[in-house]
């Protein structure tokens, strides 16, 4: 059955006489139908959005400007395009739910959002099987140096099911921690990280390091560790940074 | 103990908590750091490090402060994570289709206040799916929600899809259930 509108169009085109084949029909109609796409054709198109047209796409978007769209919306489509092409960078050595996982860290990572990522991810990386690929890649995003603020941008203590696992990921953040403290005398965090992990030493060194530098004599006496002479005190401090940076890894005081 | 009493009188949280693990007050350390400091997710991640993924306290604390919590936001999302890790799978399914405020007891009001209409997010039937077949635990708490319940919270997620623009998506996930 040929529609009234090819009809027409066998009526009024000089080249009715060419279009012979049913093929050549349905091209004919479609280019009545949208003449301005009449060039267009879908059969190159990929299917799904992989790591090139993540590329090719984004480089577009650079260059030319979409109708209807401020540069601001622009700027999030690229993005949302850019996290895309990540995840798919990454497809083949993840499952599903780490991937849905990802996508969104990206997004919210490239949104400068303070803000800790939503329980919606925390759950999809909690019920995803290759949590390890996903530590090490929200690990290596901060670029190993993870402090809590991260920690707690990515939820990974939430959704880490492996519980040895969690502990060496969390005695990794006293360790970055303590370096910052020591840098700039009043980082809170790391305390608590120290003496969750039963770190006592350290921590109360911290504690009496940095908020009551006044009263440090006082607390060497309440604590049996710090009992010592005045002369040996700074030994032992050094002492302390030592076992810290021996425990802490790699990081140069 | 005395000084993480002192600590909290000068509101040095953080190291008020850090003195109660010294003691081994993990309880305290916890509630100090979700009531004072306000940051659920660090009281958690203590409770995790410090006592094991089984340890009363933090069972105690998932289920007093952070379930009652997801039904007041309705926050299936936190609900459904904080029933797994309480290792009732079957309530974990429950709540991405029934309102979580009436898992609870007692059932905890959930606040009427207008929310987006996003608040129901659409992937949650995603995540229904996925757990159900997961485990036997997790089909029989499938199997407590009525089928009348489940086809409801399918119309309403094709509904959200409809409205985000997604018709076809709305449209598929009709065909599939059907």
């Amino acid at each position: 059955m040929i529609s009234l509108k090819t009809l027409r169009y066998f009526t009024h085109s000089p080249n009715s006489s060419d279009a012979n084949t049913i093929q050549n029909q349905m091209t004919a109609s479609r280019k009545d139908l949208h003449t301005s796409y009449a060039d267009f054709s879908d059969d190159d198109e990929p299917q799904s959005v992989t790591e090139e047209v993540a590329a090719r796409l984004s480089e577009l978007l650079q260059t030319k400007q979409i109708p209807l769209l401020s540069s601001r919306e622009q700027f999030h489509l690229a993005d949302i395009i850019e996290c895309v092409g990540m995840v798919e960078k990454h497809r083949r050595s993840i499952d599903d739910n780490a991937g849905r996982f990802l996508l969104f860290f990206r997004a919210h990572a490239l949104s400068n959002a303070q803000a800790p990522i939503s329980w919606r991810e925390i759950t999809w990386a909690f019920h995803s099987q290759s949590q390890d690929i996903l530590v090490d890649l929200v690990s290596r995003h901060f670029s190993g140096k993870m402090l809590w603020q991260h920690a707690k941008e990515s939820g990974m203590f939430m959704w880490m099911t492996d519980i040895t696992a969690l502990v060496s990921t969390f005695s990794v953040l006293p360790a970055t921690c303590v370096l910052t403290t020591l840098r700039s005398v009043h980082n809170l965090r790391s305390s608590l990280a120290m003496s969750t992990l039963k770190l006592k030493t350290e921590t109360l060194w911290i504690v009496v390091y940095t908020i009551w530098p006044s009263k440090r004599n006082q607390y060497y006496l309440v604590f049996g560790e710090w009992r010592r002479g005045a002369e040996s005190r700074k030994p032992h401090i050094n002492s302390c940074q030592t076992t810290l940076m021996k425990n802490g890894g790699k990081q140069q005081l | 103990m005395k000084n993480a009493y002192a600590l909290m009188g000068r509101r040095r949280f953080e190291y008020a908590a850090a003195f109660f693990l010294l003691a081994d007050h993990l309880q305290d350390a916890i509630s100090v750091l979700h009531n004072q400091l306000e940051d659920t997710q660090l009281a958690i991640a203590v409770g995790r490090v410090y006592g094991g993924d089984d340890s009363p306290i933090l069972l105690n604390f998932l289920r007093d402060k952070v379930l009652p919590q997801a039904a007041r936001e309705g926050n299936r999302w936190l609900a459904t994570w904080a029933f797994w890790m309480l290792n009732k799978r079957d309530s974990a399914v429950r709540c991405l289709v029934t309102p979580v405020s009436k898992l609870l007891s007692p059932p905890e009001t959930p606040n009427f206040k207008s929310k987006s209409y996003l608040t129901d997010d659409p992937a949650l039937v995603v995540l229904y799916k996925q757990l159900r077949e997961k485990s036997l635990q997790t089909l029989r708490g499938a199997t407590m929600i009525g089928m009348r319940e489940e086809w409801e919270f399918v119309l309403h997620t094709a509904g959200l899809y409809e409205r985000m623009g997604c018709d076809l998506l709305a449209l598929d996930l009709g065909k599939l259930y059907v």
